[in-house]
């Protein structure tokens, strides 16, 4: 059995462990001890700041604690989760743009910001200037480049966290590669 | 991995975001139990009978109690009144109307919809024809509706000398 094969039968094991009342508790305690750390980071990739991240992640596991009993074991438990985090993460960044009523440049702007904080980021110049060139892409571009580049996740997995067919996100990808190659070339 | 992904992993080296931004000591050991606690502290979604006392329940479950209480009591003070009509009740009686009635209103009011007089009175004579000749023959005599008997319906020859009168020539050359 492969590595990614354990996984699974590991999720529908928990899954069930959860739709048993008894060991409900346990359950969600141990999917989110499994999660917590790669939904976080996916998040902060987002949020960029830990508070807001922070927020997400909770609500997230809070609606997987609402919703798992529902959930049919012909889907991925990490995609399910991942599609939740990211779902939370992009209604918190809408929420901050209607909250004070700024446009798309104004966020990324703050978001940016945050990376030139030491306080938030202690990476080296280079760094900083693709975690900033990362922010210039456009929402699905970002979510998906993000994904496969530092996660190297499969693009049949994105696909069922974004709902976007796998040539889509191949074609975002390879065009997000191209415009951060070029910015950090440029700079 | 293409070329371009392998010159921005040369450009900027191969450390993932988690390396770099920061985050407060120990919150992924308190993180479990945070999420334990807000979840404690969520409503319960079962049903309870406090919930009736919402407005958003309170005030429609008492406009229709008022409703049916209304209702009883108008009927047992008033054994007499007639219940709501239904739509079937309420449909038109046209047995009682004559075939005459209905082809002189028709004829008063052609104007009004705009039917071109002598058109009308040719569509007047298909329509009731057959009704008058049924109306004045013997009870042992009348046609089953779905007779094809052909001496109350117009031949062919009469269907295409109408056409030929009533339809507009260009119209015809249009087709």
């Amino acid at each position: 059995m492969s590595e990614e094969q354990h996984v699974i039968a590991d999720d529908i094991d928990l899954v069930r462990q959860f739709k048993n009342e008894r060991t409900r508790n346990y359950a969600l305690h141990l999917i989110i001890k499994k999660y917590e750390k790669k939904v976080y980071w996916h998040i902060r990739k987002i949020l960029i700041d830990h508070d807001d991240t922070n927020d997400a992640l909770q609500t997230t596991f809070i609606k997987v604690w609402q919703n798992l009993i529902n959930f049919r074991e012909d889907s991925k438990l990490y995609t399910w989760i991942y599609r939740i985090a990211t779902n939370e993460a992009l209604a918190l960044l809408k929420k901050k743009r209607t909250k004070f009523f700024l446009p798309l440049v104004d966020v990324e702007a703050e978001l940016s910001s945050k990376i030139d904080d030491s306080s938030h980021y202690t990476g080296t110049d280079i760094e900083r200037l693709l975690q900033k060139a990362i922010l210039k892409l456009p929402e699905k571009q970002r979510l998906v480049f993000n994904m496969k580049y530092f996660d190297d996740m499969k693009y049949d997995d994105i696909s069922e966290v974004l709902g976007t067919s796998v040539g889509a996100l191949k074609a975002s990808y390879h065009i997000a590669v191209k415009k951060i190659e070029k910015i950090l070339v440029s700079d | 991995m293409n070329a371009n992904e392998k010159h921005i992993r040369n450009l900027t080296g191969d450390k993932k975001p988690e390396d770099n931004f920061k985050v407060p000591t120990g919150y992924f050991d308190s993180f479990s139990s945070q999420v334990k606690n807000r979840i404690e502290a969520q409503p319960q979604r079962g049903f309870s009978w406090e919930q009736l006392l919402r407005p958003v329940y309170s005030i429609p479950i008492a406009a229709a109690i008022v409703l049916l209480v209304g209702y009883f009591v108008f009927f047992s003070q008033n054994p007499t009144a007639t219940q709501p009509q239904t739509a079937s009740n309420a449909a038109i009686d046209t047995t009682g109307l004559s075939t005459a009635s209905i082809e002189e209103y028709l004829l008063q009011d052609v104007s009004l919809i705009g039917i071109d007089e002598e058109v009308s009175q040719d569509l007047f004579a298909l329509v009731f024809d057959s009704d008058t000749e049924a109306e004045t023959t013997s009870p042992a005599t009348t046609k089953q509706p779905n007779s094809k008997d052909t001496a109350t319906q117009p031949s062919d020859d009469e269907i295409e000398e109408y056409l030929l009168y009533s339809i507009d020539e260009t119209l015809i050359e249009s087709l």
